[in-house]
């Protein structure tokens, strides 16, 4: 199935040769592409490779081939904590150069997820559109109406309502001008609870900072792992598969932003194909980036981790395999965004069953990665560990 | 909605430490109910964060510990929750630990957090010397939290909960009673809790970032915009802050004073609830 009312916002992941495909192949389907450089004075988002080479200078170029098909470029400051620098007079002058610099580029909209920052930046700059972030986490029609408020154009709800039929029905109908969109594609744990901690740690390391902190996989392990113990979270994650865009699509929603900005061109593109076909998926590698290695350049084939890896992610993460084509499956994706579910879990046994038929794990693997991660967690604590973190320590730790 | 009968007060209280207090003349008029005392030292690896200097005049000495601690269970305040990776830092990680060992030496039963990976550092590594309470600033408000819990190797010294009022309601609190049945659940009666999450955030991520006197100016602004319209800023009212017999009931802030704590504490032993205000719209 191929719906050309769905629009995607897609992911900038440094490339230009993405952009090239996305004009010549997607401009149909793709209205924007979000992204922002790999260290600015602000941080948010997924915390890029300090590799990454995507500054002022390097933008230009982008939204000047996005523009010529009408593809918008938004650039992303979504901290969501500052820890009191926006009130701050330099920094806030700091931001509006940036700002200035930004639009002289062609940036026309920026996502923010600081209600002071969304504030300020409408006062200074009113030519700009503002997009609120999904960290600003818009999870009812009050936080919606208040968000609007503050002049936002458009903005991107949380993951907890994708499951919520009422709230999102209810948000779509008091949305006026303001372009709504959901992310399909992170499997978001049912009300995270290390969601605060997860996005303050992401957008510490992407800000420019007079004391180099180091980053690792820290709250990734965590939900990646909590499914190992139990899997029918992956079906109560914050989700949505391809085969069930079109539930959303039936109730007013048509625009789908994409993760992941780590992932490689190859990867990325295929996604996009995937959710705009609306066709089922073998492999959660295949559309999810929390999902194993091939999402970025480490091909499986040519990767061979090592024991003393920070983070020895094939010992730590078993990748399930998934067949959404199942009746059940569709069954089930139809029933979370109906008026029958609940807006918060019931504890049916809905998941817990589908999951059964509907995801496989390699049991052996499964119990042996439940092993290594109760041996890394209990490594991670310590100092020698921390001093292997920044960089001046070897220290081997042995996983089966 | 407050789930609980006036006749059979039974709470437990947990108090933040004033200098100017009156310990002895504030349990006689509340029959000694006071459980827990919650403090800190000036100087830790927080005494750049906002709070901890906007309360600085409130921090003990070792002195006062010993003293206190006579009397007492004491709570250490801990809960900063964005360091901005410095924990993981070979300074940031032993300038926690230093901290740790102090609290520990000092003689604190409790320790409240809100870091996860300090959480489970204390775990893996303090679990025979120290006891963890769970800051609100976690915001945990449902049954969900569990799985948090089931990701760390031995969470045998995490003993409470403080319970976020936000969207919390009596269904969702009698699920988490259930859920955890082995650790207490504590309810924040004088706090600001919004139902709007952006509010809710950009308030706590303002106390708990660092010190700097507009964001002060920040809090006092929002503070009196809330004031002139609570509905807006979906402030929860106190009336329908959600515990029962068996909650400790935590009041204040060290950023608040003693004549509120009392004036809060004296309200809810009477159960005049309606009376209790909020210490957050007070205290900037």
């Amino acid at each position: 199935m191929e719906n050309n009312k769905v629009q995607f916002c897609m992911p900038y992941n440094n490339d230009i040769n993405f952009i090239d495909i996305i004009c010549d192949k997607y401009s149909k389907n793709v209205s924007s592409l979000y992204g922002s450089f790999n260290n600015d004075g602000f941080g948010g988002g997924r915390a890029l490779s300090s590799k990454a080479e995507f500054t002022i200078h390097s933008i230009a170029p982008v939204i000047s081939k996005l523009s010529n098909h009408n593809i918008n470029f938004n650039y992303v400051i979504n901290n969501t904590n500052l820890l009191n620098r926006e009130y701050d007079k330099t920094y806030q002058k700091v931001l509006f150069n940036f700002l200035q610099c930004l639009q002289e580029n062609g940036v026309t909209m920026i996502t923010l997820s600081n209600i002071y920052f969304i504030k300020i930046v409408k006062r200074v700059f009113p030519k700009l559109k503002i997009s609120a972030s999904v960290n600003l986490k818009i999870r009812s029609l009050e936080e919606f109406k208040f968000v609007m408020d503050l002049g936002i154009d458009e903005a991107t709800l949380h993951y907890d309502i994708l499951k919520d039929y009422k709230t999102l029905v209810d948000i779509k109908k008091n949305s006026a001008h303001i372009d709504l969109k959901l992310i399909p594609n992170d499997i978001y744990i049912m009300d995270c609870p290390w969601q605060k901690s997860h996005t303050r740690m992401q957008g510490a390391h992407g800000r420019n900072k007079i004391v180099k902190t180091p980053y690792f996989s820290y709250y990734r392990n965590k939900c990646v792992n909590i499914r190992h113990y139990k899997a029918d979270e992956i079906l109560k994650a914050m989700w949505i598969p391809p085969t069930g865009l079109e539930n959303y699509i039936d109730i007013g929603y048509t625009h789908f932003k994409l993760l992941d900005r780590l992932a490689t061109t190859n990867w990325n593109i295929k996604c996009l194909d995937a959710y705009i076909k609306q066709a089922p998926v073998a492999n959660f590698e295949e559309i999810a980036g929390t999902y194993g290695d091939i999402c970025t350049n480490k091909v499986p084939a040519e990767y061979h981790p090592k024991d003393d890896e920070i983070y020895p992610r094939s010992k730590l993460e078993i990748i399930p395999k998934i067949d959404s084509s199942k009746g059940s499956s569709v069954e089930s994706q139809k029933y979370y965004i109906s008026p029958q579910h609940p807006n918060s879990c019931a504890g049916c046994d809905i998941c817990k069953n589908v999951t059964k038929e509907i995801i496989f794990f390699d049991s052996k693997k499964r119990l042996q990665a439940i092993k290594n991660n109760k041996k890394w967690q209990n490594y991670i604590t310590k100092r020698e560990f921390i001093e292997r973190l920044n960089g001046d320590y070897e220290q081997h730790i042995k996983y089966q | 909605m407050v789930i609980m009968s006036n006749i059979l007060n039974t709470n437990k209280y947990m108090v933040p430490y004033f200098k100017n207090m009156d310990l002895a003349s504030l349990l006689s008029k509340i029959n000694g109910k006071i459980e827990i005392l919650m403090t800190n030292f000036d100087d830790d690896f927080q005494k750049n964060y906002l709070k901890n200097m906007c309360s600085k005049h409130n921090a003990v000495t070792k002195k006062d510990i010993e003293c206190l601690k006579k009397n007492y269970k004491l709570c250490y305040y801990y809960e900063t929750l964005d360091f901005e990776n410095i924990e993981f830092t070979i300074q940031g990680y032993d300038a926690i630990r230093k901290d740790i060992h102090r609290i520990i030496d000092s003689g604190f039963t409790y320790i409240m957090l809100s870091n996860p990976y300090i959480i489970e550092l204390i775990c893996n590594e303090y679990s025979n010397d120290i006891k963890i309470i769970v800051s609100s600033q976690l915001e945990f408000n449902s049954e969900r939290a569990k799985i948090f819990f089931e990701v760390i190797n031995d969470t045998s010294c995490i003993e409470s909960i403080v319970i976020s009022q936000k969207h919390l309601s009596v269904e969702k609190f009698k699920r988490m009673k259930n859920c955890f049945k082995g650790l207490n659940l504590i309810s924040e009666i004088d706090r600001f809790s919004s139902e709007i999450q952006m509010v809710h955030e950009q308030y706590y991520n303002t106390i708990y970032g660092y010190y700097n006197e507009n964001a002060v100016k920040y809090l006092k602004e929002l503070t009196l915009k809330i004031t002139e319209d609570n509905n807006k800023y979906g402030i929860k009212d106190v009336s329908k802050i959600i515990f029962d017999n068996e909650s400790i009931i935590k009041f204040g802030s060290p950023c608040s004073t003693y004549e509120l704590l009392e004036h809060n504490i004296t309200s809810f032993e009477s159960g005049n609830i309606e009376n209790i205000k909020c210490c957050d719209l007070l205290m900037w």
